[in-house]
């Protein structure tokens, strides 16, 4: 029985040093890399674009909700910076979105969609566009839902003024974004190395008439689409365009999604484009953030038409 | 004042106003039912019981199989000799074997006015195949008085002596019983999950509701000493070695003032009495592998036990799953001494690791890790035959791992208390305490952060480095009337954290009035208070600067319990509990919880319901149980009402033991419980989409567990037996907000033996 009492007094030892040191194992890992990545505004953004109809086009103000920053698993994730930012992309070149430390080579991904209750300002937005972009509310593709993009602006073309002020409430994970299109993963972090990403954020991406991101941009549709005459473009009249009164010629017929004859997305999302509000909202909303100047991401949209998954190939953003 | 305290109060009042009447026609009741608890020569003058001086163990009787139980009534001479034992209740050959037991007892005869007079009590006597780790009244050899346990209440002329009667309300669960329950792997505290009051968040983790408190409202203690968590990480084992629990009780609500700082329900282990001859217990599973040794020295004045469990899992895991690890492992220590024959000193020691690793990109990494250790040193002091004391201090240290951050949050505490206890008269028992604890909290700075990142802030406002001091003092009477047993008391807690204190005053009364020969009617009600609370328990972690206030809840119930034929018990219980302002984050989530960890919402909440509970023990030749639950627990959060997130309106286990024979025995159980309310999507927006009262739910889910146990017994005292069993036999998957979750089964087989 002396062992049994030797015994115990041991583990009473070894509680008491236990209680000192602890045998939770100290942190082995080598000093992690960084990966910044930053949100700057496209030069369409910046300084306007003239779009290949004549019209000059301005965006006075584009807010953005974006972060969430993750990398693949096949990278070891030290710190995972899970928040958000809502960012007014015209107000500075460059601003930061987020810091990630982690060892290794894996893929990279982000996320746009309506800001969380933790969401961060960055500069020139104030709590009330926050809150602005969190209040809930319903347009033809989202039942209900905060604000993922906030685009005001005008275009003039001659003595022709037309000012808009669109909302969009999507959802898009944008995973797997590459440098290439043939690329592989873009992180490649050593330990103590850095890594820098940008993602520009390019607004005039609506303008397009296809989603390719050398397509021409058109702002006619939106212009016609004022049907009140007030000179100011609403989501709601641009649903009210059907497409086929604005394709012409191959504009406005490539799109985001790969479907088949039905109108079937491979994957077993059903969309149709119907209008041209749902051209915007469905094909052209996806690819307005570009990944590191010409590199691509693969977006997930849900809260749109559908408000189902996707994993199709957008050649934007 | 908001509407949601305003109708708390109100509801608050209406309680205490219904619970008051309730108790007013019990006490009426007693009145017409009691009958005087002194002898007849002698009105009023107490009869002190006689105390056991001497038993030599029962022998576990030839032929025999499975466990028995047999109640004697004893008549003690004068002398303190055993007259006349007589069967009250069991069956052969348990029964003879009691008998003949009995007889060779030896007592401090009963005394009235301080001269010794004749008596009769009332023992149970419990058999194991062979005899093992027998609990009280049959104290193993030499005969253990223990100053701190104190003299048994003592009615006159007859005494009933049990083994322990549960406090009013309370559910007791027995290690010898648990280990016939399927599913719970021997583990009196995975049994707790079983129980009705309790609703699993997911089957086979070990995080429960009881009576509508969140997991991080529900209090562990051992021996009264709190316990960080109760079980290994995952669906691990507890961090208690099983052979050294005496028995478990599940208090849901209203329990002794003895238990605070908890605002939902408390389940309070007891270690097994001390034992001087050699004894041992172990097992060997896939999964672990755990062994208790206990023994005297010093003439039989001092005892001294090690037990321990240590998992090997890794090396299993590493077969399927190379970059990943699991480990856990715990220990337990503890030493006695009797000074003399009044006085003991006794040491505990217990602690628990776990970790949760990865490799990946050839670099480990601890994805969670978990460590506590308990130094418990009492001296328990006997003055005289009715008063004992127990004064002790506690130092102990926990830290965690925390994943996502990860950073090492740690506590260091300390405490020091006193319990007495002092037997009045037949009829009075006076209990009280204080304690005073502090808990140094830390956290690690996060490593490699980004230092916008708003969860980093959070943590660090939610869980700054302070010291916590909890002051209390508390005090109850146990009144035994007769047919009424009655428990008033009161409890005062000073909690200080960092800037902030709080005082807190819980009232707590519980009664058990038998209104017919097996019928007794049980109520209790209790204020608790308790600092904000985390999601789940987690070591080294808590709430800081008691933001937001004290959570505090108020628990009624009310009950039938009738004595059946065969040895079976039913209780009927319904319960209404109150939470005002209530950290229930799991509860509030909309969507995944962890992802609202930090925020920690408070909350009104509600939670009322009706219990069933028919049980014949388990380890009779055919035992089991029915536990049933019907309830219905809300939250309000400001103008918003809706159900639990976790709230489970029907959950229904069903076990069964049966001796086959041979040494053979099979067990089964069958568990159901209703899907847990859908969240509706979108829960990022400002204005969260509305819940519902009455919202769609997930699926139903049910598992059945089964156990499988041949036994051979080596010697009179030495056994061995073969165990398999299956935690959810079904394969089903469980589905928690539309995502399918499993399915979690855990298979063991693994030998089990003891000497």
């Amino acid at each position: 029985m002396t062992a049994a009492l030797v015994l115990g007094v041991a583990a009473g030892g070894a509680s008491v040093f236990a209680a000192f040191q602890g045998c939770v194992p100290a942190d082995t890992r080598p000093v992690p890399g960084s990966l910044t990545v930053t949100v700057s505004p496209s030069a369409g953004v910046l300084g306007g674009v003239v779009t290949a109809d004549g019209w000059a086009v301005t965006f006075d103000r584009v807010l953005v909700g974006i972060g969430s920053v993750r990398l693949g698993d096949s990278c070891l994730t030290y710190t995972e910076p899970d928040y958000d930012r809502v960012l007014d992309v015209t107000t500075k070149s460059q601003q930061k979105l987020s810091i990630t430390y982690a060892i290794g080579t894996c893929s990279f991904g982000f996320r746009v969609m309506p800001p969380s209750t933790d969401a961060l300002l960055g500069d020139g937005v104030t709590e009330d566009d926050k809150t602005m972009l969190r209040t809930p509310g319903a347009d033809a593709y989202v039942a209900r839902g905060g604000i993922a993009y906030s685009l005001v602006g005008h275009a003039t073309r001659g003595d022709v003024r037309k000012s808009f002020q669109l909302s969009f409430r999507p959802r898009v994970r944008y995973n797997n974004c590459v440098l290439t299109a043939d690329g592989g993963d873009p992180v490649d972090l050593p330990s103590e190395g850095a890594l820098v990403y940008d993602i520009a954020i390019e607004a005039e991406a609506l303008l397009r008439d296809d989603v390719d991101a050398a397509a021409a941009l058109r702002f006619e549709p939106f212009a016609n689409a004022d049907r009140d005459g007030d000179g100011r473009i609403t989501l709601d009249e641009l649903s009210a365009v059907p497409i086929a009164t604005v394709r012409d010629g191959g504009a406005f017929e490539a799109g985001t999604y790969d479907v088949d004859d039905a109108g079937i997305l491979r994957q077993g999302r059903p969309i149709v484009i119907e209008t041209f509000g749902d051209y915007v909202y469905e094909v052209l909303i996806p690819s307005i953030p570009r990944f590191q100047g010409t590199g691509t991401c693969r977006p997930s949209v849900r809260g749109t038409l559908g408000d189902g998954g996707s994993a199709s190939p957008a050649p934007g953003g | 004042m908001p509407p949601s305290t305003r109708t708390a109060r109100s509801r608050a009042r209406r309680l205490v106003r219904a619970f008051a009447a309730a108790l007013a026609l019990v006490a009426l009741a007693g009145r017409a039912h009691a009958q005087p608890a002194t002898s007849a020569d002698a009105p009023g003058v107490p009869v002190m019981p006689p105390r056991q001086r001497a038993a030599p163990a029962a022998d576990y009787p030839e032929g025999a199989s499975g466990d028995g139980v047999v109640v004697v009534t004893v008549t003690v001479g004068i002398d303190g000799a055993v007259d006349d034992v007589k069967v009250a209740s069991g069956d052969e050959p348990f029964a003879s074997a009691a008998v003949s037991a009995a007889k060779g007892w030896t007592f401090d005869p009963a005394t009235r006015d301080g001269k010794p007079v004749a008596a009769r009590i009332k023992m149970e006597i419990l058999f194991h195949p062979p005899v093992v780790a027998e609990p009280e009244p049959q104290p193993a050899p030499p005969p253990a008085r223990r100053p701190g346990a104190p003299p048994a209440p003592p009615p006159a002329d007859e005494v009933t002596v049990r083994v322990r009667r549960p406090a009013p309300g309370a559910t007791s669960l027995g290690r010898a019983e648990v280990r016939q329950l399927p599913g719970a792997f021997g583990d009196p505290f995975r049994a707790i999950e079983s129980l009705p009051g309790v609703t699993p968040i997911v089957s086979g983790l070990p995080f429960f509701y009881v009576r509508g408190a969140p997991p991080g409202n529900v209090g562990y203690f051992l021996d009264g000493v709190r316990v960080p968590y109760l079980f290994h990480v995952g669906a691990g084992p507890s961090v208690i070695h099983p052979g050294m629990v005496e028995s478990v009780d599940l208090y849901p609500g209203g329990y002794p003032a003895r238990y605070g700082r908890f605002a939902g329900g408390i389940v309070a282990a007891e270690t097994t009495k001390p034992r001087s001859d050699l004894h041992g217990e172990g097992n060997i599973r896939i999964f672990d592998v755990g062994a208790l040794v206990e023994g005297g020295f010093a003439g039989g004045k001092g005892t001294a036990l090690v037990a321990g469990r240590y998992s090997y899992t890794a090396a299993i895991l590493s077969l399927i799953a190379k970059d990943t690890q699991l480990d856990y492992r715990d220990y337990e220590a503890r030493a006695t001494y009797d000074l003399g024959e009044n006085d003991r000193v006794s040491l505990l020691t217990f602690g628990s690791y776990d970790l949760v690793g990865q490799t990946q990109a050839g670099i480990d990494n601890v994805l969670f890790a978990s460590e506590f250790y308990r130094l418990d040193l009492r001296y328990d002091h006997r003055f005289g035959p009715n008063t004992t004391a127990r004064v002790a201090v506690t130092g102990g240290f926990e830290q965690t791992r925390i994943p996502n951050q990860p950073r090492n949050s740690k506590d260091t505490m300390g405490s020091a208390r006193f319990e007495l206890e002092h037997v009045a008269n037949a009829h009075v028992r006076l209990r009280a305490g204080g304690d005073v604890t502090r808990d140094g909290y830390s956290s690690d700075t996060r490593p490699y952060s980004d230092p916008d990142d708003p969860t980093t802030k959070k943590f660090n406002a939610l869980f700054p480095p302070r010291n916590d001091v909890a002051a209390g003092l508390r005090a109850d009477v146990q009144l035994d009337l007769g047919i009424w047993e009655l428990v008033p008391g009161v409890r005062f807690d000073l909690f200080s954290s960092g800037p902030t204190s709080k005082i807190a005053v819980d009232p707590r009364i519980a009664s058990r009035l038998r209104v017919a020969k097996l019928v007794h009617v049980i109520h209790t009600f209790g204020l608790a208070h308790q600092p904000p609370s985390f999601l789940v328990p987690v070591p080294g972690l808590a709430v800081g600067n008691l933001k937001g206030g004290l959570q505090q809840s108020i628990q009624t119930s009310a009950g039938v319990e009738v004595d059946l034929p065969e040895a079976t018990t039913a209780t009927l219980t319904v319960f209404d509990n109150v939470f005002q302002n209530m950290s229930d984050t799991l509860g509030v989530s909309q969507g995944d919880p962890v992802d609202s960890a930090f925020n920690e919402p408070r909350s009104l909440g509600s939670a009322v319901g009706m219990e069933v509970y028919v049980k014949r023990k388990l380890t009779k030749r055919f035992g089991g149980y029915v536990a049933y639950t019907l309830s219905r627990s809300t939250r309000e959060v400001g103008r918003e009402k809706f159900l639990s997130a976790f709230d489970r309106t029907h959950v229904g286990n069903v076990a069964a033991a049966y001796d086959l024979g041979r040494s053979w025995r099979v067990g089964a159980r069958f568990t159901l419980y209703t899907g847990t309310p859908v969240v509706p999507p979108g829960g990022n927006a400002l204005i969260p989409p509305p819940r519902s009262l009455s919202p769609d739910r997930d699926p139903t889910f049910y598992r059945v567990d089964l156990r499988l146990e041949k036994r051979w017994n080596l010697t009179k005292t030495a056994w061995l037996s073969f165990v398999a069993e299956v935690f959810n036999t079904t394969l089903r998957k469980e589905v928690l907000q539309g995502r399918e979750i499993g399915p979690v089964t855990i298979p063991s087989i693994g030998l089990e033996g003891a000497f």
